[in-house]
């Protein structure tokens, strides 16, 4: 994968990730007012300059002051192992105001990232091979390396693309009809719900079902719900598997054991690199939460910054409040269309030695330096092939890569195509209504494929995403402008050169935010594909 | 991981599919069809599924991990939860205890006690947490120049310029760069940036390397006894064996060769292979400072053996004596002339401790030496798991290991901030271990370096009978009898284990210096009452 990057990046093209729900990576920007609350937190002493004003608003600094009051000692002291109890409050208030049903704080427990919170409780529930954990396919990665991890057994169930990738429970009984005559007591349940890699929102109906069948088979659920926040279609909102529990009300409420994950990492606020979460337990009794707090407290604190970021998104500026802003993000990040590919373009593959979704992605990454990730890297039923794209870049791109996919895949097509009555590609995407995107007459036209159409779901994000340059782009000198603020009388002659690309001048200030780099860049390496590819390629030797 | 974790799930499908296809006819019977079973109230469709009455909640203490009930940790254990509801109590109804402020000397948690961060480690990440702010004229006012042209270089080195995403699994190559570049600096031998896996702190380092060495519980690790229970409860949870070995408290915690050889001559007859040596220097939590020969010859020892070398070297700036001074154990083995080939060496780090203290950012790195390839590979496999480390953590390891230089705008305020830390620190140690030695039955050894305190106690017979009475370990029993008197918290030393007969209690050097007399005069008055109460 290495060498093959550095030949994209010597074709000189604009290599467009969407492989990885990383959007910060993409260019996303991050929102400014969180980013202003934590960096006050960082730097403290800023709160008692009487310019602090001059660039952080009245809010942020307010609302700095009120976390810094919640810890004991800034930023560099641990906290709570279950995190910053104030902050607890506010995420039990965030889940109490979205369920209708109040929560208690005592059973959130705030995590380095979601994924630290999945391995907790994955950790505490498993106790040998004999237990077995239900995990959707396709699936997110996460849980089969962390239960082969913790030497438990992973026992899958399909999610149904004809129902928008829904949960059959016909499925799920037969499922654990398998394990337990392999002799695997089924002991949890995963839902990923909004849906990653799928993208789809369990409906109510759908999730009662599932919550009576945990009842039926002793199952605790878990119920990984990061993508909460990427709502954004009316008819098929987001709930939580805790609403649809409480509603049902007892017994089944007050008995199945349900844990919820949350996380900073998605959403409209993509703060991947903050490692922040939480985790919420319901009907777990008391003592067994204190095991967990006690495995919790080996590790002794969550990190501080991503507690407050994590207090931030809960309870974002309100209407009236200086950063209120309107926080339109919507839109999941996933789409996971499914391709179906001509006998000959399969032999091909096969002949390349590689998996034929896998050859179809490397061809379009090749072709247009758009990523995506082949299906066989989730899980996919056999004979059919699907890819993983990230509905991430910005709406601006958004037409030139839809074109450029297009006229690639038509490409691609033809060459190993027999005859052309083939159907090429479908995108399912109906639980992903189109938002303002469909309108726009340079989507829709030319993207139709056998009276199939292209909808992609629309996220108006709030800034415009830029795509990432591998080129460096010349700069024009600046060197009179820079000279007069290259001050600092102690620096050593060998520094002046980098004086040149410190803090340039208001008009450069729109370069720094398309992220144009000058001198060399490390590239973000998306590990998916990346290792995707090594594994058909060793398996082609 | 990944790959790993591909080629697990295709298996588990692949598997699952044939089944899948095999099993359609002989569950047809039993599966009621799809439109039935959507309109079907599923409680009344209960015949070939048990009722959830009738068995034990999946996640009840009968039923989880019991490697989980096993483990310990007893830095937040039962005497903390007291010192929190005691603190409850003083907030809700002040006056009504004999103290007014809960001080806590349990854990190493300097910011928490009022010890200030370094200023330049600050301005540096919050540029970097809000980089929008770094081309505007105001900033130049409020920031010094040196930590924004810091965060621009830092900038430059993360792709996409993105704080906010995910990094490389290791840690942003740039950071590792500086890290690398650090570490050399510090030991005169070249450290490789590929080396260095970045973490939340040390202890998910630690977590992950014993992940890597338990194969079983016929694995055995050797620890210090006392050790920080992080590792005894790590071990626990991976489901390996503790191999103890004693330091000498009469040599001033010493670590003799020939326990080691003894201890692991033992461990062997007991069927239990011994995979690695976990030393922590300067130690935790009896604060010695190890000397330049001993460590040479337990470098010997582990190349030997073949054992894994982890080396805790988290508090590796906090040295108090001008007698002794801190040397790694990668310096050790390289000066030695052993290489990557001779030795498996694991070096751990951490922003937590030294004079920076930045607990809350979770941020520190393993310098992993003389594994294969293959073997690496397998570490990054399971770092790959929980993504990257947080990247505030990420860039304050970076500049603690490479932190402002002579010349630099910020040095004299950073190494003014620095000296006023380690020498307040080091003023602590002594006025505590003095005020120890003074106590009658009480002595404490010197503490050389780290953050604590770790004097012993002779109990009398009648304390040890009440202790019994009252079903606990006698040090708990005096630690919750100081707490309850005092407001100060200690972690007894039955939690980080002691020669048996023997009690110990850890109490941090970590109050502000204006509150040591306090603590002093409290903690005699406290040790003179229960003296009188219980003397034979």
């Amino acid at each position: 994968m290495a060498c093959f990057h550095s030949n994209v990046l010597q074709w000189n093209f604009q290599i467009i990730f969407t492989n990885v729900g990383n959007p910060h990576a993409l260019g996303q920007k991050p929102l400014t007012f969180p980013r202003q609350v934590v960096a006050l937190c960082q730097a403290p002493f800023l709160l008692d300059d009487p310019n602090v004003g001059l660039i952080f608003p009245a809010d942020a600094i307010a609302r700095a002051k009120h976390y810094l009051s919640l810890t004991s000692g800034g930023l560099g002291a641990y906290s709570d192992s279950r995190g910053i109890p104030g902050i607890r409050k506010e995420v039990a208030e965030f889940i109490g105001r979205r369920d209708g049903y109040p929560s208690d704080p005592e059973l959130i427990f705030l995590t380095d990232g979601a994924s630290k919170g999945v391995m907790q409780i994955l950790n505490t529930i498993i106790r040998g091979d004999g237990d077995g954990v239900l995990v959707p396919v396709p699936q997110y990665p996460l849980y089969s390396a962390a239960i082969s991890l913790f030497g438990g057994s992973l026992v899958p169930y399909y999610l149904e693309e004809t129902a928008n990738w829904g949960l059959d429970i016909n499925d799920l009984r037969h499922a654990v009809f398998q394990a337990r005559s392999k002799g695997i007591t089924v002991r949890a349940m995963v839902i990923i719900n909004p849906g990653n890699p799928t993208g789809q929102c369990l409906s109510e109906a759908n999730l009662r079902e599932i919550l009576h069948f945990c009842y039926q088979e002793n199952l605790a659920l878990l119920g990984d719900e990061v993508y909460q926040q990427n709502i954004y279609q009316d008819e098929r909102p987001f709930i939580s598997a805790r609403k649809v529990l409480m509603d049902m009300g007892p017994p089944i409420s007050k008995e199945i054991q349900l844990v919820s994950f949350h996380t900073v990492s998605k959403g409209y606020w993509g703060e991947c690199g903050q490692r922040g979460g939480y985790f919420e337990m319901t009907n777990i009794p008391a003592q067994t939460v204190d095991e967990i707090y006690k495995v919790a407290s080996i590790s002794l604190s969550p990190n501080v910054p991503a507690q407050i970021f994590m207090g931030l998104m809960v309870n974002p500026p309100k209407p009236g409040d200086i950063s209120y802003e309107h926080l339109l993000g919507r839109g999941a990040m996933y789409s996971f269309p499914q391709i179906r590919l001509p006998p000959k373009a399969i032999e091909a593959a096969k002949k390349a030695g590689k998996v034929p979704d896998v050859f179809y992605c490397l061809k379009l990454l090749e072709a247009t330096g758009i990523s995506t990730v082949p299906g066989s890297g989730f899980g996919q039923k056999e004979g059919v092939f699907h890819l993983r794209t990230t509905i991430l870049p910005s709406e601006e791109d958004m037409p030139a890569i839809m074109a450029s996919f297009k006229k690639f895949n038509d490409e691609f097509m033809e060459e190993h195509e027999d005859h052309r009555g083939y159907s090429r590609m479908v995108f399912f995407v109906s639980s992903i209504q189109s938002m303002g995107f469909s309108e726009k007459p340079q989507v829709d036209s030319g993207l139709e494929l056998d009276s199939k159409k292209w909808v992609i779901a629309g996220i108006p994000l709030r800034a415009p995403l830029k795509p990432i340059f591998t080129n460096p782009v010349e700069k024009e000198s600046e060197t009179d402008e820079c000279s007069t603020t290259t001050t600092t009388p102690t620096s050593e002659d060998a520094r002046i050169p980098t004086r040149l690309t410190c803090p340039p001048a208001p008009k450069k200030r729109k370069a720094t935010l398309k992220c144009s780099y000058s001198g060399v860049r490390e590239f973000f390496t998306p590990p998916d594909l990346e290792t995707v590819y090594i594994r058909h390629v060793e398996r082609a030797k | 991981m990944r790959r790993f974790v591909i080629g697990r799930a295709k298996s588990l499908l692949n598997r699952s599919y044939q089944y899948h296809c095999q099993d359609q006819a002989l569950l047809r019977p039993l599966a009621p069809s799809h439109s039935r079973f959507l309109s079907s109230t599923p409680g009344l469709d209960s015949s070939s599924t048990s009722s959830a009455s009738s068995m034990a909640p999946p996640v009840s203490l009968d039923t989880i991990n019991p490697k989980v009930l096993e483990c310990e940790y007893a830095v937040r254990g039962e005497i903390v939860t007291l010192a929190q509801r005691l603190q409850d109590e003083l907030k809700a109804k002040p006056g009504s205890q004999p103290f007014d402020e809960i001080l806590y000397c349990n854990i190493g948690n300097p910011q928490s006690l009022g010890q200030q961060p370094i200023a330049f480690f600050r301005e540096v990440i919050a540029l970097c947490d809000h980089p929008s702010i770094l081309d505007k004229s105001e900033t130049q006012g409020l920031f010094s120049a040196d930590a924004i042209e810091r965060a621009w270089q830092i900038l430059d080195q993360i792709p996409g310029r993105a704080t906010g995403a995910y990094s490389h699994s290791q840690g942003v190559k740039g950071l590792r760069d500086t890290i690398a570049a650090g570490i050399e600096a510090r030991d005169g031998f070249p450290a490789n940036p590929n080396d260095i896996f970045l973490t939340d702190g040390a202890s998910p380092a630690v977590h992950m390397m014993m992940q890597l060495l338990i194969r079983s519980e016929k694995d055995g690790m050797l620890c210090p006894i006392p050790q920080y229970p992080l590792y005894s409860a790590s071990i626990a949870l991976h489901g390996g064996s503790l191999v103890p070995y004693y330091l000498d408290e009469a040599t001033g915690w010493g670590l003799e060769i020939s326990e080691l050889k003894k201890q692991l001559e033992d461990a062997k007859s007991k069927g239990i292979t011994v995979r690695a040596l976990v030393v922590i220097n300067p130690g935790n939590p009896t604060g010695q400072v190890l000397a330049e020969d001993n460590q040479r010859a337990i470098v010997e020892f582990c190349k030997q053996e073949g054992l894994v070398l982890l080396a805790d070297e988290v508090y590796q700036e906090n040295v108090y004596v001008p007698e002794k001074k801190f040397h790694s154990f990668k310096k050790i083995a390289r000066s030695m002339g052993y290489g990557e080939e001779d030795i498996c060496l694991v070096s751990f780090q951490s922003v937590s401790k030294g004079y920076y203290g930045e607990c809350g950012k979770r941020g520190g790195y393993m310098e992993v030496t003389g594994f294969s390839p293959e073997v690496r590979e397998q570490i990054y496999k399971v770092a790959s798991v929980n993504l990257c480390s947080n990247i505030s953590g990420q860039i304050l390891a970076s500049l603690v290991m490479s932190p402002p230089k002579v010349g630099d705008e910020s040095y004299e305020s950073y190494s003014a901030e620095k000296d006023g830390i380690l020498s307040s620190l080091a003023r602590r140690a002594k006025t505590l271990e003095d005020a120890f030695n003074n106590l009658e039955g009480v002595t404490c050894n010197k503490a050389e370096g780290a953050m604590y305190l770790f004097p012993r106690i002779r109990l009398p017979q009648k304390a040890i009978k009440a202790a019994e009475a009252a079903k606990k370990a006698p040090d708990a029993f005096y630690c919750q009898r100081l707490l309850n008197a005092t407001g100060v918290v200690v972690v007894p030393g039955s939690g980080f284990g002691q020669v048996p007969g023997t009690w110990h209690f850890r109490c941090t050097i970590l109050p502000q210096e204006d509150k040591i007399p306090a603590i002093v005069s409290r903690l005699t008055e406290f040790h003179k009452s229960f003296m009188d109460e219980f003397r034979d």
